[in-house]
């Protein structure tokens, strides 16, 4: 089953709630600069990263497996 | 069979660290390779030349932190004159600015992690190769930090992004990535394979071997 592996590959390189840090460090160092705001893109994908974070960390690849077991 | 707990290899198994299967291993000698019979990834009893290729991250990873410490982290042009920040300089600047929290995370997620980690995983490698027996859990949860923290490093990497598509005021103000720019997205890059490719299981061979 490739897609397991491929999660298991990539969930190093997720890092939306790193990145959601650094559209807040970015706007900082903005503001000396030049007049910004945040618009609602911006609350949308904090829940976003929420969301993801939330879904990553319940999601138990043992019961796919177990699922997958108990059909064959 | 060690007092503590039964481990999967001296049961004769080894473990399938994608789907976390149970493989029977038998006769096969410990540093070859099998196929997980349920999700078929590559399974190993120690990670391949966990040693070596970590050594070898590593040490590129500490060439890369002093150029990615010393060069241009950003260079901002506006008005025609170009100022220069490295890493350090950029956080003395917010220091300057009096944007303390902001400070403190960039200088700890820049600075202070990349090279914590680095010094870290030599000192794992080294209890290694002494086969150490010194507070093996504290080693244990040493690695688990470690590969927990590395993603954070990324932020600089972000921002810098961030900043350089944002920032494009054509004559008024535009920013460019320094040298020190690929060094330092490599350093975080490299530890954080690094963190991968150490196989912490390691650590308790040399536990097991003296008893």
């Amino acid at each position: 089953m490739p897609a397991m592996r491929f999660r298991a590959l990539v969930e190093d390189w997720s890092m939306l709630e790193v990145f959601l840090l650094a559209v807040l460090v970015t706007y900082v160092k903005l503001i000396s600069m030049a007049q910004i705001g945040i618009g609602p893109g911006a609350w949308v994908f904090g829940a976003l990263m929420l969301v993801s974070t939330w879904a990553g960390a319940s999601f138990d690849p043992r019961i796919v497996w177990s699922r997958l077991e108990a059909r064959s | 069979v060690s007092a503590a707990a039964l481990t999967a290899a001296e049961a004769g198994f080894a473990r399938c660290e994608v789907c976390e299967a149970l493989v029977r291993w038998g006769e096969v000698p410990p540093d070859s390779e099998r196929r997980c019979g349920r999700c078929h990834s590559p399974v190993h009893l120690r990670r391949p030349n966990s040693i070596v290729r970590t050594w070898s991250l590593v040490l590129a990873a500490y060439v890369m932190y002093l150029p990615a410490n010393l060069f241009a982290m950003t260079v901002i042009i506006s008005m025609g004159s170009s100022e220069r920040d490295t890493i350090l300089s950029g956080v003395l600047a917010l220091i300057a600015a009096k944007w303390y929290p902001v400070a403190i995370l960039i200088f700890v997620a820049s600075i202070t992690v990349p090279l914590a980690k680095l010094l870290t995983l030599t000192g794992l490698l080294l209890s290694v190769h002494r086969r150490s027996r010194w507070r093996p859990r504290d080693r244990a949860e040493l690695y688990r930090v470690v590969e927990r923290i590395g993603r954070w490093s990324m932020l600089d990497v972000f921002v810098l992004t961030l900043l350089l598509a944002l920032v494009q005021l054509g004559s008024l103000a535009t920013i460019e990535v320094g040298r020190a720019g690929t060094f330092f997205a490599s350093v975080v890059v490299l530890t954080i394979l690094a963190a991968k490719s150490f196989d912490p299981r390691l650590m308790w061979d040399a536990m097991e071997e003296r008893e």
